[in-house]
C-alpha cells in the first residue's frame, strides 16, 4: 500500500468482477483476466463492507468491532489486503472528497 | 414416432442403430429421455409417466467440420444454445438446448461404441445446457441417509473403482465418471445417473469379477461396463460429501480448507474436457454461484489409498469405514 494511503480515503468496488460466499469465506473471479482470488473469513467481511462505498477508516473500525484484534494490527492488516484488491484491479480507492 | 427428413436417418449405416421402429422412454439424471437409439444401460421410464420427454435423442446430420481440438481425441464447437461433440472413432453428437441430441455415427461403429460417448460427454452437454452442475466425478449413496458421498479426483486416481468398491460394502451407486449436481437455495441435490460403472481390466480383477461378467464397451480399451442395478439408488440426494481421491503410502484423510475445496470443484469440473470452449460460452456468475454452493455445502475430503489396496480382501471394508468416518461430521455449520 503506498504511504499515501489516507484514512478518509474511499474505497469502491470495480465492476470487472463477480464474487460468491463460500461458508465464512469468499471467492472472487475478475472477469476480463478470468482469476480466482480466495478472501478468508475477514477479507470476505470487507468484501460485504464496501457493497457501499467506505472509507478505508469506516472498514478498520468495523473489523475492530468485530473482531479480537489490536487497532494498530487491524489498520495494517485492511491497508495490507486492500492494497492487493487495488493490485488485482477488483477495488479503486478514491483520495478524500 | 415423428417422421425425420434428414437425409442420415435413411442410410443403411444409421439403420444399425435404429431401436425397433419408435422412441423408447428412459430416466437418467432426473429426467425422461425418449432415444429412438437403443439404451440397454439406462433404466426404462416407468409406464404411463414418459409420455412427455425432457430430452429427445434422434438420429440425423451433425456438421462437425468447425470443431475445435479438445480432450482425448475430441472435438467441439458451440454455438448459443448449440453444443457439438465429435469422437475419433465413433461420430459426431449435436446438443440442443437440452432438449434434443441429434447423433450421426461414422459407417460401421459398433453401437456400444456410439452409447459410450453418447452417454458420457454428450448427455452431460445436455444436462449442462439444462443448468445442471457437472463433475468429473462418480457417487455412491450413503448405507446410513447421510447423503450422496462424490468421489473426484484425477484420472487413475480410482473414481470407478472406489464406487465400485464401495457398492460391495453397503453404499448404493448414484452415477459413475459423470455427475450432477442442481444447486438451489434450499441446498445441493446429487441426481441418479444410471446403474453402470466402468472398470479397467486390473480393477474389475482385483474386484473378482470375471471378463465375462461386464458388459463389452469400446473394444480399443481394456475396459469393460459393470452393471448394477441391484446396488442402485434412483432417487436425488442431497450433497453429503466430496471425496477427492489420492494414491498415496496408506488409508487417510484429511480435511480441505474451503478455499482449496473451491479450486477442487473448478478443477474437476466435466465442462473442462470440451476444452475451453463450454467455460468461454457459459454464464460465469452461474457457474460460480454453482461452483461456490457446491463447494460450501458439504465437507470436501482428501482420501489416500495405497494403489495395491485392492488387492487385499479386506480393504473393502476398510475403505468404507474410512469413508464413513471421514463424513460422519456431516454438513458444516
Amino acid at each position: 500500500m503506498s504511504e499515501s494511503l489516507s484514512r478518509n480515503s474511499v474505497v469502491t468496488k470495480l465492476r470487472e468482477q463477480i464474487a460468491a460466499s463460500l461458508g465464512a469465506e469468499a471467492v472472487i473471479l475478475h472477469l476480463e483476466s478470468g482469476i480466482y482470488y480466495g478472501l478468508n473469513e475477514v477479507g470476505a467481511r470487507i468484501w460485504s463492507l464496501v457493497e457501499e462505498p467506505r472509507t478505508v477508516q469506516a472498514l478498520i473500525d468495523a473489523i475492530v468491532a468485530e473482531y479480537d484484534v489490536e487497532p494498530e494490527q487491524c489498520a495494517r492488516d485492511v491497508e495490507t489486503l486492500l492494497g492487493r484488491l487495488v493490485e488485482k484491479r477488483l477495488i479503486s480507492i478514491s483520495p478524500p472528497k | 414416432m415423428k417422421m425425420h427428413d434428414d437425409g442420415g436417418i435413411a442410410t443403411p449405416n444409421n439403420e444399425g442403430h435404429r431401436s425397433n421402429g419408435g422412441a423408447t422412454h428412459y430416466r437418467a439424471y432426473g429426467i425422461t429421455i425418449a432415444s429412438e437409439i437403443d439404451l440397454p444401460e439406462l433404466p426404462r421410464a416407468p409406464a404411463g409417466a414418459g409420455s412427455v420427454a425432457d430430452l429427445t435423442i434422434r438420429l440425423g446430420t451433425v456438421d462437425a467440420s468447425d470443431a475445435a481440438p479438445a480432450a482425448a481425441g475430441s472435438r467441439f464447437w458451440i454455438r448459443g444454445g448449440d453444443a457439438c461433440h465429435a469422437y475419433k472413432g465413433a461420430g459426431a453428437f449435436l446438443a440442443r438446448a437440452g432438449a434434443e441430441i441429434i447423433v450421426d455415427p461414422l459407417p460401421g461403429v459398433a453401437a456400444e461404441v456410439i452409447r459410450l460417448s453418447l452417454l458420457g460427454p454428450v448427455l452431460a452437454l445436455a444436462l449442462h445446457q439444462r443448468g445442471l452442475f457437472l463433475l468429473h466425478a462418480s457417487a455412491v449413496a450413503a448405507p446410513r441417509g447421510t447423503g450422496a458421498i462424490v468421489l473426484a479426483g484425477a484420472s487413475g486416481a480410482g473414481k470407478s473403482t472406489a464406487a465400485a468398491l464401495l457398492c460391495r460394502n453397503g453404499y448404493a451407486l448414484v452415477a459413475d465418471d459423470v455427475t450432477a449436481l442442481a444447486p438451489s437455495p434450499a441446498g445441493v441435490q446429487v441426481l441418479p445417473g444410471y446403474p453402470q460403472c466402468k472398470l479397467w481390466r486390473d480393477a474389475y480383477e482385483a474386484l473378482g469379477y470375471a471378463e465375462e461378467e461386464l458388459a463389452p464397451m469400446n473394444p480399443a480399451y481394456d475396459k469393460r461396463a459393470l452393471r448394477t442395478a441391484s446396488h442402485f439408488c434412483a432417487q436425488p440426494l442431497p450433497l453429503g460429501g466430496i471425496c477427492i481421491l489420492d494414491v498415496g503410502e496408506q488409508l487417510a484423510y484429511e480435511a480441505v480448507p474451503p478455499q482449496q475445496g473451491f479450486a477442487e470443484v473448478m478443477r474437476n469440473w466435466y465442462g473442462a474436457r470440451f476444452g475451453s470452449g463450454l467455460f468461454q460460452a457459459l454464464d460465469r456468475e452461474l457457474h460460480l454461484r454453482h461452483a461456490a454452493a457446491v463447494a460450501a455445502s458439504a465437507p470436501i475430503v482428501r482420501l489416500t489409498r495405497p494403489r495395491l489396496g485392492l488387492a487385499d480382501p479386506a480393504f473393502g471394508g476398510r475403505f468404507a469405514a474410512a469413508i464413513a468416518r471421514a463424513f460422519a461430521a456431516g454438513r458444516p455449520a
